[in-house]
């Protein structure tokens, strides 16, 4: 804080300034910082308890991954179900009116705000006896042993939260996909064989919305790593989200700093594993990357 | 069944829906535009039907009792004034946000595509890669550069007086500071989608013509490119819109937001989230509400429009 500083003895200040290399022009700071980093891959030290950022970020790391990796599986399957089951209610009965409940909770749980959603799920568990034994917040105590089950039992209603409104999303994102594939040819051809529609749903329409899907799924990170800042925040999970708010307020920028620089590679460690995964969804894009054909040139050939 | 399978080819019901949530959305978004409208009619600046007017005698009163129409907070405030009043600081604040942002996004992807080859290579990657940071992350990061007093004491005295910023209060600084952190977070895929747009448009064939006959740079962005790439970028500020009163909902809930006594939905929400667990449900609700109609309203209106769009580009 501001006020702070006017309390304290000025060479004390300029002293500490310059051990932090504070007092120094930015783009020399930017530059000693970035040596530290490629020479010696050191990333500084936190301004709050002078330990390496590193280990202060170390130690958060596997309860956000938790987090937000049970989120994302959450999320998908339950959403991809979701937009499944619209689809097919569509599909099979013809009818809007039948499909409207799904179409408006989705709606509705993806333009609530996370963490609102977060504070009803604490609010309904407090009042329905039966899941009490939910714990509320935070993680594992030290005495706890860290079995799977342990584990599950505190990351659930956290991870549900953060899933919660992803899957709206998802849902959605499936529908409209697959309200386009309905009207294709091979759907017909498929009826005409005999098929059921849930059946021509699950194995055919389902199948050639999977590349968008696999799309998504890579550009869901940032958003539900968005979303575990204020999530964590709300069920004081120890992870990476409340260390960058703790950060936040305490104006500790290496801490930060790189912080934004984990989240980046992150995003974009995904987006490769997206463009792998789409090999795999489709191997007509395996294929045409394999014959070294640039993006223009398979855009048309698909 | 053959009938069935080409009355959902026809696309005769997907009008009919698409009108449907047209007709929502224009619905809604008059609907909030009529808030702020109504903050100073319906509730004065007089007490006790100010959003700032604190009255324990009357705290957690519930909904439709007397003079308070959706009930009171935990302080006793009323819960309609501080909706409306809020109205006006988050709708505010998520159009000039939004207003900021898209100007500056399009300012950039413009300049970016016509100044081409390496300028453009490397203008666009800096937003690439600040695309890859996610949103919330670099709101934090910005808003720890410039939350609170400390940044306060950086500012030039005329500026300080401008915001009204004394020893014992903020004034709008907050309000601004929130602004330009969403904006500075929100502009790359403006930025983006007026590069692509625009970068489509130069290779037509009336902008040729509009160079053979002399337009300079200037000229041709504004007269030229800007207005053709418009559309899509009207409906990115949209879009925009919601995702700042998202945003700043957000960020007050964390306490980097705006100071608590200014009515938001943002700072009500921060503070009614308490009051849910004295069983006070109805001060949460109402801004929680109010901001998921507004993301519903944008989100609607978006997909109308681009569809309208897309019939228009087809229709070229």
């Amino acid at each position: 804080m501001g006020g702070n500083t006017r309390d304290i003895d000025p060479r004390e200040l300029a002293a500490i300034r310059s051990e932090f290399g504070l007092d120094q022009p930015i783009p020399k700071q930017y530059a000693s910082w970035l040596k530290g980093f490629i020479g010696q891959g050191e990333l500084g030290r936190s301004y709050q308890d002078n330990r390496k950022v590193m280990v202060v970020i170390g130690e958060r790391i596997p309860a956000t991954i938790t987090l937000v990796g049970i989120a994302l599986i959450l999320s998908f399957a339950n959403g991809i179900f979701w937009g499944l089951v619209m689809i097919t209610v569509r599909f099979k009965f013809r009818s809007r009116l039948l499909e409207a409940p799904f179409v408006g909770t989705a709606l509705l749980l993806h333009s609530v705000p996370a963490f609102f959603l977060g504070l009803l799920v604490i609010y309904g568990v407090t009042i329905i006896p039966a899941f009490h034994s939910i714990p509320l917040f935070g993680a594992l105590r030290a005495d706890e042993a860290a079995t799977p089950a342990n584990l599950l039992k505190f990351a659930i209603l956290p991870a549900l939260t953060l899933a919660l409104s992803r899957s709206a999303k998802v849902a959605l994102f499936v529908r409209s996909l697959a309200l386009d594939e309905i009207t294709r040819g091979y759907v017909t051809t498929a009826l005409a064989k005999g098929l059921s529609y849930s059946q021509v749903v699950v194995r055919h329409v389902a199948r050639n919305c999977l590349v968008p899907i696999v799309n998504l799924l890579a550009l869901s990170l940032p958003s539900l790593i968005g979303g575990s800042v204020l999530i964590e925040t709300i069920f004081a999970w120890p992870g990476t989200g409340r260390l960058a708010v703790e950060a936040t307020f305490g104006r500790n920028f290496p801490v930060m700093t790189t912080l934004v620089m984990i989240y980046g590679t992150m995003v974009v460690l995904s987006n490769l594993v997206a463009d792998l995964l789409q090999g795999l969804a489709d191997p007509r894009i395996a294929e045409s990357i394999a014959n070294n054909q640039t993006t223009m040139t398979r855009a048309r050939s698909i | 069944m053959g009938t069935k399978i080409e009355t959902l080819r026809t696309s005769s019901s997907a009008d009919a829906g698409a009108k449907i949530r047209m007709t929502l959305s224009i619905g809604l978004v008059v609907f909030l535009a009529i808030l702020p409208i109504l903050a100073p009619i319906l509730h004065p600046v007089t007490p006790p039907l100010t959003p700032s007017h604190v009255d324990l005698t009357v705290a957690n009163v519930p909904p439709f009792t007397g003079d308070h129409f959706l009930g009171t907070d935990s302080l006793g405030r009323d819960v309609l004034s501080m909706a409306l009043w809020g109205a006006r600081t988050s709708l505010a604040l998520g159009l000039v946000a939004a207003f900021l942002a898209v100007s500056f996004g399009t300012l950039w992807g413009a300049v970016s595509s016509l100044i081409g080859g390496f300028v453009d290579t490397v203008m666009m990657r800096i937003v690439d890669g600040l695309l890859a940071i996610p949103p919330l992350i670099l709101l934090l990061a910005l808003s720890a550069l410039v939350n609170g007093p400390a940044f306060a004491d950086t500012l030039p005295k005329t500026v300080l007086s401008l915001l009204n910023v004394t020893s014992y209060s903020l004034g709008f600084l907050p309000f601004v500071t929130v602004i330009s952190v969403i904006a500075a977070t929100s502009w790359l895929e403006a930025a983006r989608i007026a590069h692509s747009k625009i970068s489509a448009i130069q290779l037509e064939e009336y902008i040729e013509a509009a160079r053979a006959l002399g337009a300079g740079t200037a000229h041709t962005l504004f007269k030229h490119l800007v207005p053709n790439a418009s559309r899509i970028i009207m409906i990115q500020a949209t879009l925009l819109i919601s995702d700042a009163i998202v945003m700043e909902a957000g960020l007050s809930f964390l306490g980097l937001g705006l100071s608590p006594d200014t009515p938001s939905w943002g700072t009500m929400l921060r503070q009614a989230s308490s009051d849910l667990f004295l069983g006070n449900w109805w001060a949460p609700l109402v801004p929680a509400s109010l901001i998921s109609l507004t993301v519903l309203a944008v989100e609607l209106l978006g997909e109308s429009l681009l569809r309208v769009i897309g019939h228009d580009d087809k229709l070229r």
